[in-house]
């Protein structure tokens, strides 16, 4: 009888050597910054832009033909978006008060929705694995120039890195699937001449690859010889493809698609619109210079109070920190955690590509909803403590006098720094 | 910056995009779910309303229902209780008027017998009278005179007590 667990045990174990030994990926090249894939004029869209673009047009459509024909017996879309709405909607409501809440939901259940559906999609295959070849040595060619074109006879000054993968040439291509791709990493130290840079990592990259260097010079004679054939520009500076074969391209794959949230520029971008919101929220509520007064207040200077005063003054250019640092955690926390689980599930498809690597794939769905609750939910928070009125703060001072500020709603008094 | 990928076009770009998705959702979404959910909260609320209502009313019908068939039954047996004493009081007269019929009846039949007798003794004591006068003129040979003789009859009859009555009759 106990021998049925004991044979999935051992399937599950063996599935996962299997996987280890045979489908391992090699070990992942990590870009914090959102690769370039085309570019339209002057703009260049970046792999994360061309994701927002897709998730945005899905989501639109999705939700104008899931709501065109509404019904009061919900049904199909219409009650999972209804169900959505209302159970964000209770929250939202309870946090901020019926009436503030009302004016808070649309935003903010936009960017909940909006968050985890780009964290929920970043976690399906077709992100981060297929993509376009980009070539380093080219890259690092063309920077090369340029810096010795800016600074002419200068060196680098601080220790460059670069990382990538040895692997076959061609245009867009899947991830390698197998560990026998290597992963290098060349560093060119800092001092390192512009002109000697290009001959540097090819050196580097010669030992890491364990070629020797008759056969660098080898390489380098066909090289040229392969260049000749490709465009002008490149005819007249020849990449130096160093020890690799006419084949072969050290480089990186450029998804086509990567989790928007995992380019810290979209959090940030949301980060300013949550900011906007809650201070047009503060204004609209309190007149602008009842909310001002918050950031200014010269009343009790005006007055005579001298020390007070200029407590009020410094206590003002603390709350504008706070509102700046605000944007800065709203977009870190966000970044840090979609990017660091991308990076973990990278790591773990590398270590242990069956099995175990679900565990984590479980574990940043949860990720994925809670960061986008927790955008939203310190949106609604900072809207209802904008606008409230701060007037309560200097009530307490005075000890009596309560009373005068008991008509803002309960929500006003939620816990402030969450 | 440039290693955290962190540049000005970017920035602008996720910018618009989300305000792009804001704008579209904002005007298009979500105003006519909100008032799909509204109207429906509104529709259950008034739906629970009037079932309140209908429920209370059936209570109240159930009360009135009640207190028709208490009532009803207190006037039937009030009605019962009425007739009842009409009846008794029937019974009572009916019983009275027979009772006065028959008093009546036996005192016209006393009187009636009354009459009837002293018309007899009347009637036998002047047959007698004649009877004995005729008697005695015949025993006696005599004829005296018929009116002395009635008088004198009379007087005997008077003075026995039997002609008290039927003196009045002639």
């Amino acid at each position: 009888m106990k021998a049925k667990p004991l044979i999935i045990g051992l399937g599950v174990l063996a599935f996962m050597i299997v996987g280890f030994l045979f489908f391992k990926l090699p070990q992942p090249v990590i870009e914090i910054a959102p690769e370039k894939l085309f570019t339209i004029g002057p703009f260049t869209v970046t792999n994360t832009i061309f994701t927002a673009w897709l998730m945005i047009a899905i989501i639109a459509l999705v939700c104008i033909l899931g709501t065109r024909r509404l019904s009061i017996v919900p049904r199909g879309f219409q009650n999972v978006l209804e169900a959505a709405m209302e159970a964000f909607g209770s929250i939202v409501y309870n946090a901020a008060g019926e009436k503030n809440g009302r004016r808070f939901f649309p935003v903010v259940f936009i960017l909940f929705l909006y968050i985890v559906l780009c964290n929920w999609s970043a976690l399906t295959p077709v992100y981060n694995h297929i993509g376009l070849t980009e070539d380093i040595q080219e890259h690092f060619a063309h920077e090369v120039a340029e810096l010795e074109q800016e600074h002419p006879g200068g060196a680098f000054e601080t220790t460059e890195k670069h990382h990538g993968w040895v692997m076959k040439k061609s245009g867009v291509t899947l991830v390698p699937m197998f560990a026998d791709t290597k992963f290098i990493e060349v560093e060119i130290p800092a001092g390192t001449k512009y002109t000697d840079a290009m001959a540097v990592l090819n050196k580097e990259l010669a030992h890491k690859l364990g070629r020797d260097t008759t056969s660098t010079d080898h390489s380098q004679a066909t090289g040229h010889g392969a260049t000749g054939g490709l465009l002008a520009e490149e005819e007249e500076h020849p990449i130096d493809r160093g020890p690799l074969h006419e084949d072969e391209t050290y480089g990186f794959i450029a998804p086509f698609l990567r989790g928007v949230n995992s380019d810290i520029n979209a959090p940030l971008a949301y980060a300013l619109w949550s900011a906007i919101f809650v201070e047009f929220w503060g204004i609209t509520a309190l007149g602008l210079f009842g909310y001002g007064s918050k950031f200014f207040n010269f009343k009790r200077l005006l007055k005579g109070d001298i020390v007070n005063g200029l407590i009020d003054i410094f206590v003002g250019i603390l709350e504008f920190i706070s509102e700046l640092s605000r944007i800065i955690s709203f977009t870190f926390r966000l970044f840090g955690n979609i990017f660091a689980g991308e990076i973990l599930l990278f790591m773990m498809s590398f270590l242990m590509p069956f099995i175990l690597v679900d565990a984590f794939y479980a574990l940043e769905i949860f990720v994925g909803l809670i960061q986008g609750f927790v955008f939203a939910m310190l949106t609604t928070v900072f809207g209802v403590m904008a606008v409230a009125s701060h007037g309560d703060h200097d009530d307490h001072g005075g000890g009596h006098g309560h009373s005068k500020e008991e008509h803002h709603e309960a929500g006003a008094h939620s816990p402030a720094h969450a | 910056m440039d290693k955290l990928g962190l540049n000005l076009p970017g920035i602008v770009a996720q910018f618009v995009n989300f305000g792009i998705l804001l704008f579209i959702l904002w005007k298009f979404v979500l105003p006519p779910v909100q008032k799909m959910l509204d109207e429906r909260r509104q529709r259950i609320q008034e739906s629970l309303e009037t079932a309140d209502r209908m429920q209370a009313q059936a209570v109240n019908a159930e009360r009135d229902v009640q207190a028709k068939i208490e009532e009803g039954r207190q006037e039937s047996r009030r009605l019962v209780e009425a007739a009842q004493g009409i009846a008794s009081r029937i019974e009572a007269e009916a019983r009275e008027r027979a009772t006065a019929e028959v008093e009546q009846l036996r005192a016209r039949a006393l009187a009636d017998i009354q009459l009837e007798r002293d018309n007899a003794v009347a009637t036998l004591r002047r047959e007698f009278a004649d009877i004995t006068v005729t008697a005695a003129e015949k025993v006696i040979n005599q004829s005296l005179d018929r009116t002395a003789h009635q008088r004198l009859i009379q007087d005997v009859l008077s003075e026995s007590g039997m002609g008290s009555n039927g003196a009045s009759s002639r």
